[in-house]
């Protein structure tokens, strides 16, 4: 066999959390993964492996640490100064909301037929808006996006106001207690206040605080490509559309270009099927390619993802258990195709309970039990190690087989 | 290969069809000429609205039912483009698609992550808070007075008053949204419909951006809705909000569920069996009883649902 | 307009009263939605009509429109009856055959029972607005029962306060305390689990839809005398309404839906009478897809219990 060169390294996490409410699933992972490498993942049942993928390629997002992936972090960072601007974005929007008293109760004012409505409408109002403000303090990605929105509805009311103070003027209520003088200069506060804010959602430094949502698609196109514990491949769809699919985040043709057949879309769509049915023959499925992705064996499901992972042309492979469910000749087939890979440069991460498999393949081992990682090193080392064996009491026999 | 794909490539498909189609008006109908000709004209803009529908549910999976906003939105677009600054219909026929487009974008923004029932009952409640703002802002839409009069559509200046004409201008449409989804079907983007509508998280993970491809599918869909709209309000030469009441959305879904969710030739069937059938019942029924015909596509969903879930002309990517 | 802190006062509490009237009325209606979603993650659509159908079938038992007059109270019984039992039909011939196919197919069977019954209605009753005979009636229901001052409460608003309070109260007395109740529980929470442990999950369901649709069409009943109108197209206003009230209260929980439905019943009525009456409806439409964008799981909703969330 051609002797593989291990590369820098790929892919590294410092201290990686994950919890889910009470429980933490991923608890102060670090590990790294370098270039052409083959790493196992192993641990009993529940230990935190899948997690530990899914924050590796962003379909959730992790509660603490850093991942770096081929020289890009994927988590960003919040620092203690960066919470206090937040913080303090959060009471000037919710204090803003306190200029519309004067706005509302212009409105109100002539359909209304008795004060207290309005009191308990404006109170309400009010609660709302600080009830809004609420998920700023937690960061999440998306309270970005909807504090946006409600800051121009701040700034169209601004408007509306100063465009129709005189109108305001005119209501009994102005008469009776001297809040016409402020009208103008609240409608110019307000306006200038929301547009304050507008700027400030935008600053580099707020959005990275508040963080992007999870973005798989992104981290795919950085180069990570995934299989699933249970094959999730496009069922209803072709075989070799499910691996065209995979050449998506390697092409660009876009709506205009596909409508008018533009000769780039369509020598692109081309490129992407002689590409696709190349990954199929890979894997050994080049009969099969316009079979229906449902109506395959699960054998044949499980090669079909993995064709979809290379068409992205990733960098490394997440493998969740790729043998389960296979024959011993064709996981066999499958350890041929993972070497080829490693020796093409690919970095593979793999989760396996398969222990020959596994002793068999990896250069490296990571132990992870309770979401904790309790050994890494060569399988060999693994083999003897005291707590992976604690840790695996009931499949301690096989391992010392294996 | 699916009678989707042939629709535009198979000769011995398409060009009967297109001769049908472009002789109808010809046709020695006598007395009933005229009102032929208009259930024809009805049933190809059903196709459109259906063609445009079937986009979101058929293509991306999610139940829309609040397709008649666009359609209205289109329509009054047209309506008012028309009477305040009478421009040609081949100027306002692109900005009502854009226009929808917009608000198709709008709705679609913030409902991204809700799935099935809630995603329905978002475009539900969407649709309807724009017929009650159509309703009752008077200032711009007349509200319940409807706005009449509004000008025939025209070509290079020649006012289309005659009922073919009007029904070439609508198979004009019709071919040209036909074109895009077709096309649209089978590129990199249908594609990237289908993987969102089988598991969007397979999709996101084979470096799809979900978000981004629903917005396109809302954005196109809403268009050609609006696209059918302004059709309509030039065509119709009247508008008025109880137009486009929320049975109008299930109309079109039944189209669609009658031909097949997701199938282009099948949502082209169905309008073509539901409409002229609803157009007959019109006839029939007795004054008081005609929107009892909307019983049978009541039924006509239930039971497709029940024995034939996949339509008609069912989608099958082999 | 009123102008005397007295006079305010007291229309704000005829609003109050008009309010609570209505949500409870909501309240029963939503419980119905609720109940059904939390059994079999199935927004009924068909609900509204079931509410319908109780309006109509105590107007037409009561005015003799199928030839005979009964007392009240015997075609108010034999209505929800009905009612009861029409909901266990509906879930028969439409969503069972439908329980192991995509919910979306559920969903679309919903919408077209909900058409079908609708208009159903409308071929049986006609399109024209239904009262009950003012003679058949009990005449007490009309009268005032309290009065302070302007405040006016007639025996009518009470008997339908009283009738959702002590509903409401029985229906967590079964969900709590039953063995029916407790099997409902059951499949709400995991319904292959369930039906493992040998709880019969269709006849649950059947139970489920039987009081849901009962609770219905009582409250159908209630509203058909309050505002003394029926027509076939009550069920699809009232039913988003009542949906809304759901998914505001957390669509799922029965405590939840009972305070969604005070909520929008006082939010409705307070709304039309000072932000705008044309657009009261409206109002049930925005609080709803507000909640759904901002808040989906609702006041009371577990969160992890419906599937909103991607992964």
């Amino acid at each position: 066999m051609r002797e593989r060169k291990i590369g820098d390294t790929l892919l590294k996490t410092h201290k990686l959390v994950k919890r889910f409410g009470g429980l933490t699933a991923v608890k102060e992972v670090s590990l790294d993964v370098r270039a052409g490498e083959i790493v196992a993942l192993i641990g009993p049942n529940g230990a935190g492996k899948t997690t530990l993928f899914d924050c590796l390629n962003q379909l959730t997002l992790p509660t603490s640490g850093t991942i770096t992936f081929a020289g890009q972090s994927l988590v960003k960072v919040v620092t203690p100064t960066d919470r206090q601007l937040i913080f303090r974005l959060s009471l000037i929007f919710a204090w803003l909301s306190l200029l519309w008293l004067p706005l509302v109760l212009g409105v109100l004012w002539p359909l209304t037929i008795f004060h207290l409505e309005a009191v308990l409408a404006l109170v309400s109002l009010l609660l709302f808006r600080f009830y809004l403000v609420r998920p700023l303090n937690k960061l999440r990605p998306w309270s970005r996006l909807l504090l946006t929105v409600f800051v121009l509805v701040d700034a169209v009311c601004a408007a509306v106001w100063f465009c129709r103070s005189e109108a305001f003027a005119k209501v009994s209520f102005f008469g009776l207690f001297p809040f016409y003088p402020l009208l103008v200069p609240g409608a110019i506060l307000l306006f200038l206040g929301a547009l304050i804010l507008l700027l400030m959602f935008n600053l580099p430094r707020v959005k990275e605080t508040f963080g992007q949502p999870p973005h798989a698609d992104a981290v795919t196109r950085l180069g990570m490509g995934r299989t699933f514990q249970n094959a999730r491949l496009f069922f209803s769809l072709s075989a070799l559309d499910n691996v065209k699919l995979g050449r998506h985040c390697r092409t660009q043709a876009n709506f205009l270009g596909t409508v008018f057949g533009l000769p780039g879309a369509r020598r692109e769509e081309q490129d992407s099927t002689a590409k696709a049915t190349e990954c199929l023959r890979f894997v050994g499925l080049g009969k099969k390619l316009s079979s229906r992705a449902g109506a395959l064996a699960y054998g044949d499901q499980r090669r079909l993802e993995l064709a979809r992972a290379l068409a992205t042309e990733p960098k490394m492979l997440l493998l969740d258990e790729p043998v389960a469910g296979m024959n011993p000749s064709e996981s066999r087939e499958l350890i041929k195709l993972i070497r080829i890979l490693s020796q093409a440069g690919i970095a593979i991460l793999i989760i396996e309970h398969d222990m020959k498999f596994i002793m068999n393949l990896a250069d490296r081992v990571f132990v992870l039990d309770h979401g904790e990682l309790i050994a890494s090193g060569s399988p060999a080392a693994i083999r003897n190690d005291k707590k992976v064996i604690e840790a695996y009491l009931g499949a301690s026999d096989a391992t010392a087989e294996a | 290969m699916h009678l989707d794909d042939r629709l535009f490539h198979d000769k011995k498909l398409y060009l009967p069809l297109l001769i049908v189609v472009l002789i109808l008006p010809w046709l020695p109908l006598g007395q009933a000429g005229p009102y032929v000709i208009r259930i024809a004209t009805l049933t190809l803009l059903y196709m459109v609205l259906a063609q445009g529908l079937n986009v979101v549910p058929g293509f991306t999976g999610l139940l829309d039912l609040g397709y008649v906003g666009f359609f209205g939105i289109g329509a009054y677009t047209a309506a008012l483009l028309t009477i305040h600054y009478h421009w040609s219909l081949w100027l306002i026929l692109p900005l009502a698609a854009l226009n929808g487009a917009l608000w198709g974008v709008l709705r679609g923004a913030p409902s991204l992550r809700l799935t099935d029932d809630y995603f329905a009952i978002v475009t539900f409640g969407f649709s309807e808070l724009i017929i009650l703002v159509i309703k009752n802002e008077l200032w711009l839409t007349r509200g319940p007075m409807g706005i009449p009069g509004i000008a025939r559509p025209e070509l290079f200046g020649v006012v289309l008053d005659q009922p073919w004409q009007t029904y070439y201008l609508i198979l004009f449409l019709l071919l040209l949204v036909l074109w895009v989804v077709v096309r649209i079907r089978n590129s990199r983007l249908g594609r990237a419909w289908f993987a969102i509508r089988e598991d969007e998280i397979a999709a996101e993970c084979v470096g799809i951006n979900v978000a981004r491809y629903k917005i396109i599918a809302f954005a196109l869909s809403a268009a050609i809705g609006a696209l059918a709209g302004a059709f309509y309000a030039r065509w119709f030469r009247f508008v008025h909000p109880d137009m486009f009441k929320f049975w109008e959305s299930i109309l079109i879904l039944c189209l669609i569920v009658l031909g097949g969710m997701g199938s282009i030739s099948g949502a082209l069937l169905g309008a073509l069996l539901l409409i002229p059938l609803t157009e007959v019942l019109r006839i029939i029924l007795p004054s008081e009883f005609s929107s009892a015909r909307y019983l049978l596509f009541g039924l006509l969903i239930v039971v497709m649902m029940r024995w034939r879930p996949a339509g008609l002309l069912p989608v099958e990517r082999e | 307009m009123p102008t005397t802190l007295l006079e305010q006062s007291s229309l704000f509490l005829q609003q109050f009263v008009n309010g609570m009237t209505l949500g409870s009325i909501y309240a029963l209606i939503a419980v119905g939605y609720t109940m059904v979603y939390g059994v079999i993650q199935l927004i009924n659509f068909a609900h509204g009509e079931i509410y319908m159908l109780g309006a109509f079938l105590s107007f037409s038992l009561v005015s003799g429109f199928f030839g005979v007059g009964l007392p009240f109270v015997l075609a108010v019984t034999i209505a929800v009856l009905v009612c009861a039992l029409a909901g266990v039909l509906l879930d028969l011939v439409a969503y069972r055959p439908l329980r192991r196919s995509p919910r979306l197919a559920a969903l679309i069977t919903a919408i077209g029972m909900s058409i079908f019954l609708q208009n159903l209605a409308l071929l049986i009753w006609g399109g024209q607005i239904r009262s009950f005979p003012r003679a058949v009636i009990p005449v007490f229901l009309f009268a005032p029962a309290l009065q302070f001052g302007e405040v006016v409460v007639s025996w009518l608003q009470v008997v339908i306060l009283l009738t959702a309070v002590i509903l409401m109260v029985v229906l967590q007395l079964i969900v709590h305390y039953t063995r029916l109740g407790r099997a409902m529980r059951a499949i709400a929470q995991d319904q292959t689990a369930a039906a493992l442990m040998g709880v019969n999950v269709d006849r649950v369901v059947s139970y489920t839809f039987a009081l849901g649709s009962g609770l219905g069409g009582v409250a159908g009943i209630l509203v058909g005398l309050y505002y003394n109108a029926v027509y076939p197209t009550m069920g699809y206003l009232a039913g988003i309404k009542a949906f809304a009230a759901a998914v505001l209260g957390g669509i799922g929980s029965i405590p939840g839906a009972i305070l969604g439905g005070g909520i929008l019943g006082l939010a409705e009525v307070f709304g039309a009478g000072y932000i705008s009456s044309s657009y009261g409806d409206g109002i049930a439409y925005a609080i709803m897809i507000l909640v759904i964008l901002v808040k989906p799981a609702g006041l009371f909703g577990r969160p992890s219990s419906n599937k909103l969330y991607r992964g």
